[in-house]
């Protein structure tokens, strides 16, 4: 375990994508936190082609964050079988990059945006190695496309609840992933913040990347998704969890 | 000036200040690790529990450094596998632990009747040390601080966004394991200067008081190694001239220090409200 987290973050291991596998395929994934008796996530099978946006929809504590860390490897599965690019998970942390929900952050920590961008390229730079110009170039390339460019310098716990969410984001576009997780992305932000972070989704969906996201936001699935998966307890279930929901879905 | 130089002319004093110089920045630096992470609880029980590390290697006349590093190391590894647990909630399995330990370590050396040579692991000595553990203190600082450094845009990241580094194939759990064992070299330097009660206040109001006054991860780093060295110096010429215990001396001057900063930053505020 610790031999094969050496590799992965060394900067240079990368193994090629398996030649027409599924970006996503899991099979009966189950997985239970280690403090707890209750399954988080039972039996989850899901294939997502390379190019697809997937939505994640269920209420709070459904599993959505769950199943985005058990494909983050985050989470060990404890049961069923799960390949990203025809490889274990674990295997291509370059090529999935992960969003976190904003709270799970320590704002207050001494870093600024430029530098909190900066950290999406390190799996590419892997021990040791600093940044290049080209990896600065591409930093302030997104800072400018979340328009945070005026801010590049600013500590992050001084920005507003949007601008941290674009920042984190900005961080998730540079590692320059096949498969994004994105959890939550537009949970509690202003109006401005979220009409960026959906030019910058329709503008990942063009480009051809693979987007599973979490998302409250259930009116707008069939314009804005190839694929919903539904969660409650921990189960996929057909339809929307919800009549309230529902009503909203069937609009 | 006689005053700033009498004090160089001995060799105790000399040896005196290379050591408060080679132990400030080391827990200075790490100490603002501990300080962001705010494992100032950790720090602390960390240099109790090897009290009876450094009584055992009394007991068979070994060199009390390598009985008070045994000791550190084995408690920041059980520190580590106690919070991994998660039966007992981590303050407390730590309060348990640490507080158990520097009993026995009490125990210990009341069974030895000159007390007095204890007085100097729970004090400190910094004038009474020795040419060898002179040089363990610089070997100390240069392996914590290159270690540090190496690893300094990774300690980073898993400090504020341990999910996020995860995600990227760090191993958020090791390097945790890696930051304690540092720790426990850096209190072992710490209890040469200070004493084992005393250690945890150079891990955390040099750093707290570098918190106060910038935002910059590096630039903390630098101004708390400034601090702690100041502070040492002042407590080491306090007590050359007055017959105060050197360990006090030096954690209160860091303690002065910290007051200076929080008005500092106090005033800083209210210019800064004044000009919005």
């Amino acid at each position: 375990m610790l031999k094969n987290r050496l590799i992965t973050y060394s900067g240079c291991h990368h193994p090629p994508p398996v030649e027409s596998a599924p970006a996503l395929e899991t099979s009966g994934l189950s997985t239970t936190y280690e403090q707890s008796r209750v399954a988080a996530l039972q039996a989850i099978d899901l294939t997502v082609e390379p190019g697809q946006r997937v939505a994640l929809v269920g209420p709070n504590g459904a599993g959505k964050s769950t199943l985005l860390k058990v494909v983050a490897d985050l989470l060990p599965p404890t049961g069923g079988s799960i390949r990203i690019f025809g490889h274990p998970a674990g295997t291509c942390h370059h090529r999935v990059s992960f969003l976190p929900q904003r709270t799970e952050l320590d704002w207050r920590f001494p870093v600024n945006v430029e530098r909190l961008v900066m950290a999406g390229r390190y799996v590419h730079l892997g021990w040791l190695r600093k940044p290049t110009d080209a990896d600065r170039r591409l930093v302030r390339e997104k800072i400018d496309l979340l328009q945070l460019d005026h801010l590049r310098d600013r500590q992050i716990g001084e920005l507003s609840g949007g601008q941290q969410q674009r920042a984190i984001l900005a961080r998730t576009l540079v590692q320059e992933g096949e498969l994004l997780l994105l959890d939550e992305p537009l949970n509690a932000v202003d109006a401005r913040t979220r009409k960026i972070i959906t030019d910058v989704l329709d503008q990942l969906r063009h480009d051809g990347k693979t987007v599973i996201m979490a998302t409250h936001d259930i009116g707008r699935l069939e314009s804005d998704f190839d694929q919903a998966v539904f969660l409650v307890d921990g189960r996929q279930v057909d339809a929307p969890p919800d009549q309230q929901e529902h009503r909203h879905f069937g609009d | 000036m006689n005053w700033l130089l009498d004090p160089f002319e001995y060799a105790f004093m000399r040896s005196g200040f290379l050591a408060v110089f080679f132990v400030g920045v080391t827990c200075a630096t790490i100490g603002v690790y501990v300080v962001l992470r705010r494992m100032a609880f950790i720090g602390d029980a960390l240099a109790h529990t090897v009290l009876p590390g450094i009584v055992i290697a009394y007991f068979y006349g070994w060199n009390l450094f390598w009985g008070a590093l045994v000791a550190g190391l084995i408690t920041a590894l059980g520190i580590g596998w106690l919070s991994r647990r998660q039966e007992l909630r981590e303050d407390t399995a730590i309060g348990v632990l640490f507080t158990g330990m520097f009993a026995l370590g009490i125990l210990m050396m009341s069974t030895v009747r000159s007390f007095r040579d204890f007085q100097g692991i729970l004090f400190g000595n910094i004038l009474g040390i020795t040419p060898t553990n002179l040089v363990l203190l610089a070997v100390v600082a240069v392996f914590v601080l290159g270690i540090l450094l190496v690893l300094f845009k990774e300690m980073e990241l898993v400090s504020y966004d341990p999910n996020f580094a995860e995600a990227m194939g760090l191993n958020t759990e090791t390097l945790r394991y890696v930051l304690m064992v540092l720790l426990a070299f850096t209190v072992v330097s710490g209890i040469q200067a200070v004493g084992v009660v005393l250690t945890s206040a150079l891990l955390i109001t040099p750093a707290a008081a570098a918190s106060l006054l910038t935002d910059r991860l590096p630039k903390m780093m630098l101004l708390s190694s400034l601090f702690a060295i100041a502070g040492g110096i002042v407590g080491l010429y306090t007590s050359y001239y007055l017959p105060v215990s050197s360990g006090a001396a030096i954690v209160l001057a860091c303690t002065v220090i910290f007051g200076f900063a929080y008005a500092l930053r106090a005033v800083r505020r209210r210019k800064s409200r004044q000009v919005a």
